[in-house]
């Protein structure tokens, strides 16, 4: 704990330090932010448009908006929220134009919750997370629609508190919660059937 | 709903650890003597646990260095659009003004210039006109051609 404060520290001084030099125009104030984000911001828009080629495009002009929009970013916001915010909006605005798929619709599972809840369930589900869970978690992930996926990803894989996360959907925090709550049955549902797919053939 | 049902939708929620302390004790207290959810909420978790240890994407190689590049080059060509756009609006600022000048000079002057050249007012009006568009097509045709010289002066700076 005492070797990682002054880490974070440094790390937040440094920031603020590059989106100050950034709104005064100095463009290679960007270096250490990319460098910084872009573990987590390509993975985010490759959650959100499967394509590693689209995902970088969009990271690129993720970036571009930034160095363009900077002074519009409130410094008393968290940055992470307003880059997120920013990634997808232009994910989105990707896909409207790009995509005919639905963006807000669900995709209808046409499965029943109560089925799949047979009481051996859990137990499959305990041997079949054992080989590989994350991998087949992540593929599963996949198939999850748009609105689900990215939750997942930002509580998850970012770790988001679920107001920052109703802050970038720009949605109320009870519609992130049953997301959240609808995403994660789905995904065990969709996991389930894989299981019992492999079984019987 | 009964209880049972209230914290079964709670427990994926429980699995995300985004329950306040109350609906938290609610989900510990029932698991405790509900076998059903109990497992359920370990599965849940074992997801919700995958879900935080996926395997990471990587991008490809050389990605910020090739976005620090596009946004350098797209600033400056936005800059460059910007700096066009003045001086568009400027040129156009004082095409403006001359003409207007023009126009209340060719009023102050009309009747001596049309009794000069021996014009009605008319012809005169039309005369005008027409030297405004010629002028205007002329300075187009010669912004048209020294832009592209412009552009290589700049270049070569």
């Amino acid at each position: 704990m005492l070797q990682t404060m002054p880490t974070a520290w440094r790390a937040s001084v440094s920031m603020e330090d590059e989106l100050t030099r950034l709104r005064k125009g100095d463009l290679e104030a960007l270096a250490g932010l990319i460098e910084q984000y872009q573990a987590r911001l390509y993975r985010y828009l490759l959650r959100l448009v499967h394509e590693p080629a689209t995902a970088e495009d969009l990271f690129q002009q993720t970036w571009i908006h930034v160095a363009e929009k900077i002074r519009n970013y409130d410094p008393k916001r968290i940055f992470d929220n307003w880059l997120f915010t920013v990634a997808r909006n232009l994910a989105f605005d990707h896909m409207r134009r790009y995509r005919p798929e639905s963006l807000d619709e669900p995709l209808p599972s046409g499965e029943s919750r109560l089925e799949l809840l047979a009481s051996d369930s859990p137990g499959a589900m305990e041997e079949m997370l054992g080989a590989e869970r994350a991998a087949l978690v992540g593929a599963a992930m996949e198939t999850l629609p748009l609105i689900f996926r990215e939750v997942l990803s930002l509580r998850f894989e970012e770790g988001m508190k679920l107001e920052e996360i109703a802050g970038i959907l720009q949605i109320p925090l009870s519609t992130v919660k049953s997301r959240l709550r609808r995403a994660l049955e789905d995904l065990r549902n969709i996991l389930i059937n894989q299981f019992e797919q492999g079984t019987t053939r | 709903m009964n209880q049972h049902d209230q914290i079964r939708d709670l427990l994926a929620l429980a699995a995300a650890q985004v329950l306040d302390g109350a609906e938290q004790a609610r989900v510990k207290n029932h698991v405790h003597e509900c076998a059903e959810c109990a497992a359920e909420l370990a599965s849940m978790q074992r997801i919700a646990g995958a879900l935080g240890n996926l395997p990471a994407p990587q991008p490809s190689l050389g990605l910020a260095a090739r976005t620090r590049l596009r946004v350098a080059s797209e600033m400056a060509a936005r800059a460059e659009r910007r700096r066009h756009h003045l001086v568009t609006t400027l040129l156009s600022c004082f095409g403006w003004a001359v003409m207007l000048l023009t126009l209340l000079a060719g009023r102050y002057f009309a009747d001596d210039l049309s009794r000069l050249l021996h014009l009605s007012y008319a012809q005169f009006a039309i005369g005008f006109i027409g030297y405004t568009l010629l002028a205007s097509l002329a300075s187009a045709a010669f912004a048209g051609l020294i832009a592209p010289h412009v552009q290589a002066a700049r270049r070569l700076s």
